[in-house]
This record gives C-alpha cells, sequence and structure tokens, in this order.
C-alpha cells in the first residue's frame, strides 16, 4: 500500500503540470483553483487501480483529470459568483502579474467564458493532442474534434480581442 | 492569434502546484471530494442510514408498543403485514441502489462515455426514487385507512355503538381528508427534496452533456 501510494505520488509529481494548468483553466479563483487540483489528485488516485499501464500515465491522466473537472462542484458558490466577467478582466491578479508570459495570463482569463467542453478542448489542443487523441479523451469523432476545436478557436479570438488584446 | 506560437508559451509556462504532500496525506484528501458524483454519492449515504434507521424505529415500536400499550390484536396485524410489505419493496429498491452507489465511478472512461452513463443511472435512480416514494404513501395510506376503517367500525367501551354511528360517518371523511392532505404534502415535499438532494447534480451533467453533444455539422 505504502509502495503504490508512493508509486503514485511520484508519478503526480511528474505530471503535475497537467493538473495545474486544468485547475487553472476550469477555475477563475485562486482558492477554486486550488480545490479542483487537490479533487484532481483525490480522483487519480481512487481511479489509480484502473490505471494498467498499458498506455502512458499522462494519457490516462488526461481522462481522469479531464472527466473530473467536468463534474466538479465549486466549494463555496457565492464567493465566486460575485466576480462579473468583465470585473474579471479589470481585476490585477495579484499572484500572476509580472511573473508570467502576458499571452498566457489573458488566455487563462479569455478561456473563463469557454464552456466546460470548450476549455477542454483547447486545453488538449494546447498541450499537443491531435484532433484523434482529441476526440478519443471526449469521446466524439475526429470530424467533429476538428469542427469543435475550430470554432472554440474562433470564439477565443472574438474575447480576447474584446477584453483589448491582439497577438 | 497565433494558436502555435501560444501552444509552445503554453508548454514553458511556470506552475505553482499545490503541495499536497506537506498540507495532506492521500487518507485526508478522500474526506474532501468535491465532485457531483461525490455529492450524489454521499446524498445517497445518508439516505440509505436514514431509511435504514427509520426501518429499525419501526420495527422496534412494533415489538414494544404491544408490552405497554393495549393494543387490539388486529391493529398489529395489519401494521406488521404493512411493514412486512414495505420492507420486501424497499429491499428491492436497497439492492438496486447499492448497485447504482458501487459503479458510479468511470472516470478512465472518455468524457461521453462517463457522463453518458451517469447522466442516465442517476436519472434512472431519480425517477425510481420517486416511483418508491409514492409506492411508500400509497403504503402508509392503506395502512391508515384499513386503522381508521376498522377503528370507526369498532364497538365503544360503554356502549354498543360504533365510532361511526355514533357521530356520524362523515368522521371517516373527515379522516380521509386529512390522511389525504397529509399524503399531498409529503408528496411535494418529497418533490423537492428529491430535487435539493439530486436533481441540481443531474441538471450540471445533463448541461455538460449537452454541450458535449451540440453537433459539429460535419
Amino acid at each position: 500500500m505504502f509502495d503504490k501510494q508512493q508509486e503514485f505520488l511520484s508519478q503526480i509529481e511528474e505530471n503535475k503540470g497537467i493538473i495545474y494548468k486544468i485547475a487553472r483553466m476550469y477555475m477563475d479563483a485562486k482558492e477554486d483553483q486550488d480545490d479542483l487540483y487537490q479533487e484532481i489528485c483525490i480522483q487519480l488516485w481512487q481511479s489509480y487501480s484502473s490505471f494498467k499501464g498499458k498506455s502512458k500515465f499522462s494519457t490516462w491522466m488526461y481522462r481522469v483529470a479531464l472527466n473530473t473537472a467536468l463534474v466538479f462542484v465549486k466549494r463555496d458558490k457565492r464567493r465566486t459568483d460575485r466576480y462579473s466577467i468583465e470585473g474579471r478582466f479589470e481585476q490585477v491578479d495579484e499572484q500572476y502579474s509580472g511573473k508570467e508570459d502576458e499571452q498566457i495570463a489573458v488566455l487563462y482569463k479569455a478561456v473563463q467564458e469557454l464552456n466546460t467542453i470548450e476549455k477542454a478542448l483547447i486545453f488538449l489542443f494546447l498541450e499537443g493532442q491531435s484532433h484523434q487523441q482529441i476526440g478519443e479523451h471526449l469521446g466524439v469523432s475526429e470530424g467533429n474534434a476538428r469542427i469543435r476545436l475550430m470554432r472554440t478557436k474562433n470564439k477565443l479570438q472574438l474575447i480576447v480581442k474584446r477584453i483589448g488584446y491582439e497577438f | 492569434m497565433n494558436f502555435e506560437d501560444l501552444k509552445s508559451r503554453w508548454a514553458k509556462q511556470d506552475i505553482h502546484p499545490v503541495d499536497l504532500t506537506s498540507e495532506l496525506s492521500i487518507t485526508r484528501w478522500m474526506k474532501r471530494t468535491n465532485t457531483a458524483i461525490d455529492k450524489v454519492r454521499k446524498n445517497m449515504r445518508s439516505d440509505f442510514w436514514g431509511w435504514a434507521t427509520l426501518m429499525l424505529l419501526i420495527l422496534g415500536a412494533q415489538i414494544i408498543a404491544p408490552i405497554y400499550l393495549d393494543i387490539p390484536l388486529i391493529f398489529q396485524i395489519i401494521l406488521g403485514l404493512f411493514y412486512v410489505v414495505y420492507l420486501a419493496i424497499s429491499l428491492f429498491f436497497v439492492v438496486r441502489f447499492i448497485r447504482f452507489y458501487r459503479q458510479s465511478y468511470h472516470l478512465e472512461y472518455d468524457s461521453y462515455h462517463n457522463l453518458m452513463w451517469f447522466y442516465y443511472e442517476l436519472r434512472y435512480f431519480v425517477d425510481f426514487y420517486h416511483a418508491f416514494t409514492y409506492v411508500s404513501f400509497t403504503l402508509g395510506m392503506g395502512c391508515g385507512l384499513a386503522i381508521g376503517f376498522i377503528a370507526g367500525s369498532m364497538k365503544l367501551d360503554r356502549g354498543q355503538e360504533t365510532v361511526f354511528s355514533q357521530w356520524g360517518e362523515w368522521v371517516g371523511g373527515v379522516g380521509l381528508l386529512v390522511l389525504a392532505a397529509i399524503i399531498v404534502l409529503m408528496w411535494i415535499g418529497t418533490y423537492f427534496i428529491v430535487n435539493l438532494l439530486y436533481g441540481r447534480y443531474l441538471k450540471q451533467i445533463k448541461s455538460t452533456l449537452d454541450d458535449l453533444l451540440e453537433t459539429g455539422n460535419e
């Protein structure tokens, strides 16, 4: 049990970037991101017995992590509902300002206007997954994934322009 | 917007992960689950223990009450009979309940199959829950009517008259109306409780599923 736990923790350590990026994409407030990060780790651990090693750990992890994000329930709804969409863009994100690539910071803000599936599409695309792999993760056809991704990219571009950025 | 450039920036971004090892052990994480699936499972557990406690309390009352109270044998038989029927129906429900509870995690599936499976199982469970509640209330009403009718027809101690013949049969009508009002209120209450415990998560899953199933116009 202890060995399995250690093995799991080392796998998590190697792939923590995936969890971090999903948590940040799906949740706007820092507290919610941390909650989702922990939630993904819990669900990965609970599903760990289903990982048979037939695929890469990261491939299996994409599925469990994204499925967790899709059914995640924010702990305190009132806390996050206080922020309007416009307000979010006006806020200076204290934690990340000055330290992070501006384009990435803007991207994280813009994706908050996408729905949960669109977020998954953009995330998998940015992770370098092919249309076929995106389709496999989401359970849709390759063609459907391609079209949906194209639409989501267009939508994202419009959001980014609307908030005054161009890149 | 150059998405290829964005992709390469994405790969190089700084990450600030939560340090789970110093804050929490895996055992402690387990207590903090917060997905729609976990919320449903938690409510199912509460429901199960509530049902089990109620059944034990009713059984205990049926055994203990006749020792201290002068309850006519016919009432004890009616109550016992309804209890056995209700227990049999409940067990049928509980078996399905446990089956759904134990199989509710399929996070390793692709998103479509995971959401679809959970959505239809939960919807079936909610429908079944409603049906079970209505059957329970109907049985309760049947039990109440049987006892009320027999009680109303029994001869009173001080004479040879029955409640119905002394006070008129309208007493039975009023009793029936009160019972019907209680049943209707309980039905409405159940609808809201089921919606609160399960309905909102069903809506959340349905909304995500709808987003996923939105056609790509291939």
